[in-house]
């Protein structure tokens, strides 16, 4: 694990993006954002470094799955944290990795671990 | 038949009951007046629909303590039960075990208590009790008679309280006579009682039991006298066993325990005397009875008579006494397959006669129930009967050969011309005397030459002159051809009826030994001293000779004759006719003196001629004596030739003119002869006439039953076709007013009929019905339809298939059922298709509706244990956390049901604020704004934030101190909607410490999620807060 990797969280609920970034945060990492919207998304991607991404897929009316093929052309590599299942998504997400909300501390932990280790192997 | 009874101590009668319509009513007058332990069997037969299931036993059961059990295969019969027929079979019994068959096909013409009665008959034997109650039909009447044959007791009802409604089968069975019992319903059961006991009563009648033997054969002596003087028939030929079975049958009948008893009451009762007569004379007939003797007539017989007869002869054949037709059906079998193999066939004519008119009306009818069949071959029974297996009729090709008709071969005059003549066990019934009556008239009826085929135990007795024997053991004989008849037919024609019949009686009372020897010596001094004489009837057929009448008789050329004027020497004959018919015509004595009677030495004997009326016997033919008695010596003819030559003339002319008188007279008696022949011969014709007479009022009556039953049949016809009319009609109003398609097919797939809501899928017009379906276009994508009706037809089962989304955006359903038709055959296919576009969308609604639901659960969750981890956090107890975390939640739960109400669409700011307030104090809250719509996720939202501020106020605000009030104020403007909280009343309000999670919560809430706005000023009055965030929609963000 880098130490500080940066981790940029798309989640539209506040309560969730609030208790995932504090998460995050005190397992050392360094958040961007969160954002609740696709826009918001996008404009951090741009103009920020991003090591790893977790994604919401329902946000407010509109998905992620934009910021999540922006992600991709980047090579940056993010997991969906959504109620979601593969089976509802697109086929080109369906390898994506899902962490099924609600989910425990621990995984989401482990899920961002193993984002941010292969980020550092593809490099 | 000849078991002991006390052999089997288990068996018990078993009484089958009949009754169709009307049937319950006389089966409760039967069963209630039955005591239980009757030791009995009851089996209940009616006429049920084959479609309606039977609650007769419970009905049944009502009225009897008995148990009552509905038939079983198999189900063995045991005493004080009652059994009950069930529907869609037929029941027969068999070792005491009753057997249930299935109904095989349509049978319009069932008797089932005819087949079940003949079953028990045989199986039972006296045992077998039939009881035939109220119906509608002619069913039992066969059944009945199989069990009076095999002496068991039968039983109809007559009327009372109880009916019979329908008094036809009853009636029926009671009009031909076999029934031994007519009572009313009620009574039955008193009759069936006494009759199970008289089993035990009258065992000793039948055993071998040489004490009671000579008893017995007086007792037999006495009831064939009464029986002989009432109907002149006399059974002391008939087999003492069988006879004694038929009296004591009688006796249950009757009720009577004593012999004696019995005896007097048919002194007392000529009805009874009938009665016993009837049953004496029941005759076991089957088909080919003594089959040896039936081979013989085929072999031997039957070829022989079809000989030499060309197309235009008629073969006739007359079988008198045939009873129920079962020997007539026989022979006319026998003829019919010779006749087969004929390339000329003449026409065969049956002449079946029979005093029993009941019974003929049986073999009219020709239909006989199974058991009756047994000495059939399989073969025959299938080429010569039409049957359902249980009853069989005989076909019509054997019945048209036969005529019946009612004719007494004692009373009435004989039939003429006959190739054969089949009386087969009919002979045993009669006295001897009647006997040689009937086979002299047997040998008149036929031509020389022609067959007489008499019964087993049956003889021509003394009358081997007019038939020779072809084979003795079989009872085959023919008829001689120049046997002069002994017997002149009496004048038939007119009323003298049975009186020839009586015996002389002497056989029955032998007088005592003195007598009988001052007999013979009388005897022995009348041969010795009484002149020659014979007895002759009137037209002298001599029935005795005494010795010695030589010197007046002599045999006469030609065939030999008992006629005693072609016998008598010269000399006598003249004077002898003439005294002849003097004394029968005057009925006193004739006496002429002096004839010249020329014996064979040209001798002349002078001879006193007497001839005297015999003594009268009780209605016997009258006959005379001839007494020849000589008057002088013996003279020796004249030969002096002399002068006297005028005397020699006169006397020769005087010759002469006797010679010619003489064969004048000759002439004259062949004449005679020949007119009688002729007389005798119409009188046949005439009775010929009558039976054809008879049979074809027979005919015609049948005919009008059956004009009257087709009348019935298609009256009944009309109203079905009317009822057909209206189903169709109905079915095509169906047709039309149904949206659904539907189309018929056949085994080759040709339209039969379709709905009109079909004609859009395959372009079907009215003019396609019978053209094939694949000819037809579709406008349906649906390559498979022919496998899978191929499919169906081999499964038989029912396919169903979804179609894909047509052109225009529609889902089809096809179902495709076999079409069965009555014999569950598959005859077609039902196509049927539906829209089932509304079914499909609402499937799809429906599966967007669980992944959304699904995914807000999941999400609501997640957001519930944030609140609990953040609420965690800022918690010093464990109260306070779980105080503040329930009042969040329900400050959600609520908002939750707010929207639901409003089907997740929308709701009022208003509603939503009055909502979560409440639970603060309504009256200290203060709400002001204009009607406004939020969205799910902004009520949400807000209610969230409007929970998080009024805990706070509550906490360390305006509402922690009575009388503090807040004031929530809400506007839109610019598409932003502007809330205001303010706090008033209460302490002062400072700034506090920090902001707690509730406030990050209302800023996180508003702002991150709302992308809205949140300003909080601390005032003097108390908190002020202002919110606002746009409530257009998020395409704005």
């Amino acid at each position: 694990m880098i130490e500080g990797a940066s981790v940029l969280i798309v989640e539209d609920q506040w309560l969730i993006a609030y208790d995932t970034a504090a998460r995050l945060q005190d397992a050392g990492y360094q958040v961007v954002g969160p954002v609740p919207s696709v826009a918001a998304a996008l404009r951090l991607v741009e103009s920020h470094k991003i090591d790893a991404a977790l994604l919401d897929i329902q946000l407010n009316g509109e998905t992620s799955l934009p910021v999540a093929t922006a992600l991709q052309a980047r090579g940056i590599p993010f997991a969906f944290l959504s109620g979601f299942g593969p089976a509802d998504v697109p086929e080109a997400f369906r390898d994506c990795t899902f962490v099924p909300k609600p989910a425990t501390d621990a995984a989401i932990l482990a899920a961002v671990a193993e984002l941010v280790s292969s980020r550092t192997v593809s490099r | 038949m000849g078991n002991k009874l006390t052999a089997q101590p288990k068996k018990f009668p078993i009484v089958g009951i009949g009754a169709s319509a009307g049937g319950i009513p006389a089966m409760e007058g039967l069963f209630k007046g039955m005591p239980d332990q009757l030791g009995m069997a009851f089996v209940i037969i009616t006429h049920l629909s084959p479609k309606r299931e039977s609650l007769l036993h419970e009905v049944v059961g009502r009225y009897t303590t008995m148990p009552v059990d509905v038939v079983e295969d198999g189900t063995p019969v045991r005493p004080n039960h009652v059994y009950v027929m069930p529907q869609n079979a037929i029941l027969t019994i068999k070792n005491g075990v009753l057997r249930l068959h299935p109904l095989s096909g349509p049978t319009p013409e069932r008797k089932p208590v005819d087949i079940f009665l003949s079953a028990l008959a045989e199986d039972q034997g006296e045992y077998a009790v039939g009881v035939i109650l109220s119906g509608g039909d002619s069913d039992g009447t066969l059944g009945a008679k199989a069990i009076q044959e095999r002496g068991g007791l039968t039983v109809a009802q007559v009327a009372d309280g109880y009916g019979p409604r329908n008094p036809e089968m009853p009636q029926s069975a009671i009009s031909s006579g076999l029934v031994d019992i007519a009572a009313p319903a009620e009574q039955i059961a008193a009759k069936l009682e006494a009759f199970s006991r008289s089993f035990d009563a009258l065992d000793g009648l039948t055993e071998e039991d040489q004490e009671q033997t000579a008893a017995i054969d007086q007792v037999r002596e006495q009831i064939y006298a009464i029986l002989h003087s009432h109907s002149g028939h006399d059974f002391s030929g008939y087999k003492p066993k069988t006879f004694l079975r038929r009296i004591k049958r009688r006796m249950q009948i009757a009720q009577l325990h004593s012999i004696g008893a019995y005896i007097e009451w048919l002194q007392k009762d000529p009805f009874e005397v009938t009665n016993l007569f009837r049953d004496l004379l029941i005759n076991v007939t089957n088909f080919f009875r003594d089959p040896d003797a039936f081979d013989l007539l085929e072999r031997e017989v039957i070829p022989k008579l079809f000989e030499g007869k060309t197309a235009n002869d008629t073969l006739r054949v007359w079988i008198p006494g045939c009873a129920t037709g079962e020997e007539v059906y026989s022979i006319g079998i026998l003829l019919r397959e010779h006749m087969e193999q004929l390339s000329v066939v003449p026409r065969v004519q049956i002449f079946a006669t029979d005093i029993d008119e009941p019974a003929l009306a049986v073999a009219r009818a020709g239909r006989y129930p199974e058991p009756l069949l047994k000495g059939l071959s399989p073969e025959r029974r299938r080429r010569f009967f039409n049957g359902d297996g249980e009853t069989y009729v005989i076909s019509s090709e054997i019945r048209g050969m036969c005529i019946f008709s009612p004719h007494s071969v004692i009373r009435d005059p004989p039939f003429s011309r006959m190739d054969m003549v089949s009386c087969r066990n009919l002979l045993i019934y009669f006295g001897t005397n009647a006997q040689n009556r009937v086979i002299p008239v047997f040998h008149y009826a036929l031509k020389p030459g022609g067959y007489l085929f008499l019964g087993t135990s049956e003889s021509i007795g003394q009358h081997e002159n007019l038939f020779a024997t072809l084979d003795k053991k079989n009872r085959l004989f023919r008829a001689r051809e120049h046997a002069s008849p002994f017997m002149r037919l009496p004048a038939l024609v007119g009323d003298s009826r049975s009186g020839a019949l009586r015996s002389d009686g002497a056989n029955l009372k032998k007088g005592p030994s003195g007598y009988a020897l001052r007999q013979a010596v009388e005897a022995q001094v009348l041969e010795r001293f009484a002149p020659p004489h014979v007895l002759v009837n009137a037209h002298g057929d001599v029935v005795y000779y005494s010795a010695r009448t030589g010197k007046y008789l002599e045999a006469p050329q030609g065939t030999p004759s008992q006629q005693l004027l072609t016998m008598a020497r010269r000399g006598l004959r003249l004077d002898l006719r003439a005294a002849l018919r003097e004394a029968a015509t005057t009925r006193r004595t004739v006496v002429r003196d002096n004839l010249a009677v020329e014996d064979d030495d040209q001798r002349i004997q002078p001879t006193r001629l007497i001839i005297e009326p015999f003594a009268e016997r009780d209605g016997g033919e009258p006959l005379y004596l001839v007494l020849f008695e000589p008057s002088g010596p013996l003279q020796f003819h004249y030969h002096q030739d002399d002068s006297h030559d005028r005397t020699a003339d006169l006397e020769r002319e005087v010759r002469d003119t006797r010679e010619r008188l003489q064969s004048t007279i000759e002439e004259y008696e062949t004449a005679l002869e020949e007119v009688r022949s002729s007389n005798e011969e119409l009188v046949s014709v005439n009775e010929e006439a009558q039976s054809s007479n008879e049979e074809l009022e027979a005919s015609k009556e049948e005919m009008q039953s059956l004009n009257e039953e087709l009348n019935t049949i298609n009256a009944e016809l009309t109203g079905k076709i009317e009822e057909l009319d209206h189903a169709n009609s109905d079915l095509r109003n169906l047709f039309e007013s149904t949206e659904i398609a539907t189309i018929f097919l056949d085994r080759n797939l040709v339209v039969r009929t379709f709905t009109p809501a079909a004609s859009s899928f395959f372009n079907l017009r009215p003019t396609d019905v019978g053209r094939p379906l694949t000819d037809l276009s579709s406008q349906l994508d649906y390559p498979e339809l022919k496998t899978h009706i191929a499919k169906v037809f081999e499964t038989g089962d029912t396919l169903n298939h979804h179609l894909a989304r047509d052109a225009a955006g529609r889902f089809h359903m096809v179902h495709i059922n076999p079409y069965r038709d009555k014999t569950n055959s598959i005859q077609g296919v039902v196509v049927t298709l539906f829209d089932v576009t509304v079914l499909a969308q609402a499937e799809e609604h429906q599966q967007v509706l669980i992944s959304e639901l699904n995914h807000r659960v999941k999400n609501m969750l997640a957001v519930v244990v944030s609140i609990a981890k953040a609420t965690q956090e800022k918690s010093g107890f464990k109260d306070e956390f779980a105080q503040a975390l329930i009042g969040r939640l329900q400050a959600m739960s609520r908002a939750y049901g707010l929207l639901s109400r409003k089907s997740w669409k929308e709701a009022l700011v208003e509603e939503l604020l009055h909502l979560e307030l409440e639970p603060f104090g309504s009256e200290r809250f203060h709400l002001v704004g204009e009607e406004t719509k939020l969205d799910p996720q902004q009520a949400l939202s807000l209610s969230m934030v409007m929970h998080e501020l009024a805990t706070n106020a509550a906490k360390y605000g305006a509402l922690s101190k009575p009388g503090g009030k807040v004031q929530v104020k809400w506007a839109i403007k610019d598409q932003l909607l502007n809330i205001a909280w303010r706090e008033r009343g209460g302490l002062p309000v400072e700034e506090r410490p920090g902001t707690g999670f509730g406030l990050n919560l209302v800023q996180g809430e508003i702002e991150y999620r709302l992308g809205g706005h949140v300003e909080v000023t601390f005032r003097r009055q108390g908190l002020s807060i202002d919110i606002s965030f746009p409530v257009l929609r998020k395409e704005e963000l």
